[in-house]
């Protein structure tokens, strides 16, 4: 495959404005202080029990002086022992390399949470932030601006579980909280990671179930053959350093055996407002308990400054930046590149080859600081701006509204012959049989792998697209930038009640060589649209996934369905084509809709029925 | 991370000092880092464990292991000197080894990490 120009060519002084990387502010960056001490401990929450953390401060700080302070809560150990030898060379927080140090040497004391029911924390959990486990958050900034070094000023951040636990953070609205800060995270996990298109991703659930029992029991074995690196490097969880012994450890992983985890406890759900019932412990529960959509107005009420950021290749969550953009009121700054789940890869499908990613994690966290610093200072920010990548442009973009300006869809057809443009039919009959292909896959190195920690390689589709359904379009006459969730539109009939759709949105180069662009999914029983407004504002068709809505299938018969594809930015040069590629499941990562029979879908493309897939372009 | 593991093995080399007592077949790793608190040295099951996953060395290899937290000494003490010599060779190359293992492991995919299992697995009790 060719690939285009590299991103470093382009600094012309447009692509430095645009890019939020370089839009750091040196005098919000200081290297103040050189070394940090780190302490651990517990303390205790309001009903008894005890959290652990880890606080990290800059060494040399004046008597009596006063820092803001960094609050990290995670549910995979706030931090690490170390095996021997690496414990004799690097300290317990070296797993958020650079982050302490960076922080640190700014001014800010750093505080590593094991969040309930983790790590070296006390107590159990039946589901990941519940109402304890947020409420724990005001508990423990309590603790931090009663400390002597306190200035009585907090900042969040976290990327994934982390960034789900800053956000929860702040709707506790505590007035010492000054600024939120989340990647890779979501409102709405039924959508963003569970149910992605209401189909049940049961890979990624059951391993990062399976990761978190490991965690809690602090055991590392399991990780030798995911991440071999972290099962070399960590003993487990750092005990408090008074616990010599690891007896507090041992009370406090017993004390984790309580634990409830998410894939044993969903295999009956299907619908958003299923109920959850955990029988062991008498509690039943929905979705919605999980999803921070429900407290907008609490994120709004301190207007704190937001600061969400994801990527384009992972998960829903460039959706979710998208929709946090849109709803929230807050001072905002939104990201959105082209990195895998956390950055620490890149993802960018037109460079499978690449193994740096931009920014680096040092350049990352200096931004990261620099917002904080400047929020705290409080110099009037009061913008909402969101930053994105435009892939295979390579360029960084700025806009203060989403979609940005220059924005329109435009309309392309599927076809005979598996073509497709923007001519709508004519004829007035016209489908495609397609018998479901259930050993069509993604890999595990997809999108919805990537939370799991895994790198994101779907950049190549030429193989797998010989399973697919798939309409090409002839080569572009010129170049076109898609930017925004393009939305599909499928009448189609299919022999059995139940199914999936699994779309994809591709680029073909000049030697046939096809490369992932974005995807959409919906089981189909979920295809009603509703009319009803969404919880949260979305830029695609709104499916309720409730039960109510349910549309089983009738066989045969012809249907429509209409959803949206994951938001993305690309760019498709001159000469390539665009291509629809359509599947009927994705073996490896999504539960088989139907669980069993081989359907057959039938999808209309003719002038009374024309399936359609609406593009979002910028006009230049 | 990961810019870090370049520079491992030289930190190893700076802070672990080591001593070939030839006659009295032991070694000392002198480890000096003062900010190491109580426990941070390892049990003698660890420093067993670094020696044999780490180093290579097998498991049929006899050795003593008196770790001394206060002095920040830790000492292998062999009973033959065929043993002895196994042991001194991997502990000179060890420290390359520890940095060499940590800099494959973040770059191995899932899945193929053949090397890996072969190298056994670490007590995980505490």
């Amino acid at each position: 495959m060719n690939e285009p120009m590299e991103q470093n060519n382009l600094v012309d002084s447009e692509d430095q404005e645009n890019n939020p990387f370089q839009q750091r502010d040196e005098d919000y960056f200081q290297q103040i202080y050189e070394d940090y001490s780190v302490s651990s401990t517990h303390i205790t929450m309001r009903d008894g029990v005890k959290i652990a953390l880890t606080l990290c401060l800059p060494k040399g700080l004046s008597s009596g002086a006063k820092v803001p302070t960094l609050l990290y809560q995670t549910r995979y150990q706030r931090t690490h022992h170390l095996r021997i030898p690496y414990r004799w060379v690097w300290n317990e927080t070296v797993s958020h390399y650079p982050k302490t140090e960076l922080f640190t040497a700014n001014g800010y004391a750093v505080v590593y949470v094991d969040v309930r029911g983790c790590g070296a924390s006390y107590g159990s959990r039946y589901a990941p932030f519940s109402e304890d486990e947020v409420k724990d958050g005001s508990d423990i900034v309590d603790w931090i601006i009663g400390q002597s070094w306190s200035d009585g000023n907090v900042v969040t951040n976290g990327i994934s579980y982390t960034g789900f636990t800053a956000e929860w953070l702040a709707t506790n609205n505590h007035p010492s909280m000054k600024s939120v800060m989340m990647g890779h995270s979501g409102w709405d996990p039924y959508l963003n990671l569970i149910f992605p298109g209401g189909c049940f991703c049961t890979l990624f659930i059951q391993v990062w179930s399976f990761a978190g029992k490991q965690m809690d029991k602090s055991i590392m074995k399991e990780f030798k053959t995911i991440v071999p690196d972290r099962w070399l490097l960590w003993k487990g969880v750092k005990p408090v350093q008074s616990d010599f012994n690891y007896s507090q450890l041992k009370e406090a992983i017993k004390e984790h055996e309580e634990n409830l985890y998410v894939f044993d406890n969903i295999s009956d759900v299907n619908y958003r407002d299923d109920i959850i019932s955990l029988k062991d412990i008498g509690i039943e529960m929905m979705f919605d308990s999980l999803s921070i959509y429900r407290y907008q107005k609490e994120l709004e009420k301190l207007n704190i400054p937001v600061y969400g950021w994801g990527s384009w290749l992972d998960a829903d969550f460039s959706n979710m930046v998208i929709s946090r953009f849109l709803s929230l009121s807050n001072p905002q700054i939104a990201i959105i590149g082209d990195w895998n789940h956390g950055a620490h890869l890149p993802a960018n499908p037109f460079y499978p080859s690449r193994t740096d990613v931009i920014p680096s994690p040092r350049d990352r966290i200096k931004t990261e600081i620099s917002f904080f610093n400047k929020c705290l200072k409080r110099d009037g920010f009061n913008s909402k701006t969101i930053y994105y990548y435009t892939m295979g442009e390579e360029r960084w973009k700025k806009s203060h509204i989403w979609p940005p300006l220059g924005h329109s869809f435009q309309r392309w057809y599927l076809q005979k012959d598996n073509g497709l443009n923007t001519l709508r039919p004519e004829e007035n009959d016209g489908a495609d049989d397609y018998k479901i292909n259930f050993r069509t896959s993604t890999g595990i190195f997809n999108r919805w792998m990537g939370p799991a920690g895994l790198p994101i390689k779907i950049s190549s589709r030429t193989k797998e697209d010989k399973k697919l359904l798939t309409y090409t379009s002839l080569p572009l006459e010129n170049d076109l930038e898609i930017t925004g969730n393009p939305i599909i539109t499928l009448y189609f009939s299919s022999t059995h009640e139940d199914g999936a759709f699994f779309v994809y949105l591709e680029d073909v180069d000049e030697e046939g060589e096809v490369t992932y662009l974005t995807e959409g999914l919906l089981r189909v029983i979920h295809r009603k649209l509703s009319i009803e407004n969404p919880p949260y504002k979305i830029l695609i068709p709104y499916h309720t996934y409730m039960k109510k809505d349910a549309l089983p299938l009738v066989p045969n018969e012809l249907t429509q369905a209409k959803f949206g594809l994951q938001a993305t930015s690309v760019y498709v040069r001159k000469g390539h084509s665009l291509r629809v590629a359509i599947a009927g499941a994705d073996k490896d990562t999504f539960m088989r809709y139907p669980a069993e029979g081989k359907p057959i879908v039938s999808i209309e493309r003719n002038s009374k029925n024309p399936s359609f897939i609406d593009i979002p372009i910028i006009e230049r | 991370m990961e810019e870090l593991y370049p520079k491992l093995s030289d930190s190893l080399k700076k802070v672990v000092e080591i001593i070939e007592v030839e006659d009295q077949l032991k070694i000392e790793l002198r480890v000096k880092n003062k900010d190491l608190l109580p426990g941070d040295l390892g049990s003698p099951t660890e420093v067993k464990e670094m020696i044999r996953i780490f180093g290579g060395v097998s498991k049929d290899i006899i050795m003593e292991i008196i770790v001394d937290e206060k002095a920040k000494i830790i000492t292998v003490k062999l009973q033959k000197r065929e043993a002895f010599e196994i042991v001194k060779n991997a502990m000179r190359t060890i420290w390359e080894r520890v940095a060499d293992l940590l800099e494959k492991a973040i770059s191995t995919e899932p899945g193929k990490n053949d090397e890996f299992r072969a190298l056994g697995d670490f007590n995980e009790s505490y």
